[in-house]
């Protein structure tokens, strides 16, 4: 008798327990939790989309590296175009593409809770034509 | 097992010699192998002359330091009643008396610096810089061409570069800099601010030299008392200056080898 009290009880913590894995099941699809993200206003990135999904923040840090450390030239030549850039977040990527980091980096950064400070320093395209005094979060 | 206590202990004690040892020999190994961190050398030495006979006539001249801190947007923080801040004040170029720069010197029998005349100061870009040295995280660093040079994103903000410098030339952001208005106000777009916890200091506008120019302080500077340039290079302008005029260096006996010589 005792036994089966045990394993009942066992039961119900078990599904108490991983109720964060089975609660949502069916409800809410992979699909609704990607975000939207604006699109660049330029023709080609540096790279082409999956190798920039999975290794942006290494090759910002590697340009970050390269210039402000002087481990490499200044300047890259894309695998993808052929087009030399000149390495930097400010210059090329924000000015040039995505220029709004809120609308662009930030969806995926705020969604994935992966916290990205490069406009703690970095001035976004809105702040240096000083149309905002912000932190870069337009 | 079989094994009484005394073998037990023996046994034990001969495998942790041998453990501790192939430890610490791959230690040791790993510190061999350890690269110093140097560049490669470029052969230059960058430096500057700082010609105060032309600087000290003008008393109230601010032009340096006015066109260093708006073009890298550095804050100014003012008590309430308008004075500078001495606590929390951030300077790449400041105004210092001239007892303070050369603080061995007899002043009341040497006239060879005009002690309470304001003298122009800044980071010395030493050969031999003990910022560099005590950097925990070498966020700031030496680059080959004699640069000291500040990585913001690597500085934690532990200021161990603030008590290593014997010139008082770094400064810390106490406060984010983006909440000073008068800065924000008058934003230089082609350089980054930085946030609060980093320390900064002059960094003889790397970011200009990268594009061919020279630094905004030479050439601000009316007088043309700033004389810029290679200190290797024996045909440089600078070693012109230097061949032709005595000149001083602050502190020569701590063993720095600071770049920026003065003329008095």
């Amino acid at each position: 008798m005792g036994k089966i009290k045990i394993l009942i009880v066992l039961i119900l913590f078990l599904a108490l327990a991983t109720t964060p894995f089975w609660v949502n099941m069916g409800s809410i699809g992979k699909k609704d939790l990607i975000p939207v993200v604006e699109k660049p206003k330029g023709k080609q990135c540096v790279e082409e989309k999956m190798y920039m999904r999975k290794n942006h923040m290494n090759l910002l840090h590697r340009w970050r590296d390269d210039v402000v450390r002087g481990e490499g030239p200044v300047k890259y030549k894309s695998h993808l175009s052929g087009k030399v850039f000149e390495k930097s977040l400010s210059n090329t990527c924000l000015e040039k593409c995505h220029t709004s980091f809120d609308k662009f980096c930030n969806r995926c950064h705020q969604t994935a809770n992966v916290q990205s400070y490069c406009t703690d320093c970095h001035l976004t395209p809105k702040q240096r034509q000083k149309k905002e005094i912000s932190y870069g979060l337009e | 097992m079989g094994l009484n206590r005394k073998e037990f202990l023996k046994f034990a004690g001969a495998a942790t010699l041998f453990g501790l040892g192939g430890a610490t020999s791959s230690i040791f190994a790993e510190l061999e192998e350890t690269p110093p961190i140097t560049g490669k050398k470029t052969g230059k030495r960058l430096g500057m002359v700082v010609d105060m006979r032309k600087c000290i006539e003008k008393k109230n001249c601010t032009k340096c330091i006015e066109a260093c801190h708006s073009n890298h947007n550095v804050p100014e923080w003012r008590t309430p009643d308008g004075k500078p801040d001495r606590k929390v004040e951030i300077k790449w170029i400041w105004k210092e008396p001239g007892k303070h720069l050369f603080p061995d010197r007899n002043y009341k029998y040497d006239s060879t610096v005009k002690p309470d005349a304001d003298f122009m100061a800044l980071c010395n870009h030493c050969d031999n810089p003990p910022c560099v040295r005590v950097c925990p995280t070498q966020a700031t660093f030496k680059r080959p061409d004699g640069i000291v040079m500040m990585d913001f994103h690597r500085c934690i903000g532990c200021r161990f570069c603030m008590a290593g410098c014997p010139y008082g030339s770094r400064s810390f952001n106490f406060f984010d800099p983006r909440t000073n208005k008068k800065l924000m106000g008058n934003l230089n777009p082609n350089f980054p601010t930085r946030t609060r916890g980093v320390v900064e200091k002059c960094n003889f506008c790397a970011e200009r030299l990268r594009v061919g120019k020279g630094p905004h302080c030479v050439e601000a500077c009316e007088e043309k008392a700033l004389t810029f340039g290679d200190l290797n290079d024996e045909n440089s302008p600078i070693r012109q200056v230097l061949r032709e005029n005595r000149t001083l260096r602050r502190k020569p006996e701590l063993g720095t080898e600071p770049s920026v010589f003065y003329i008095v």
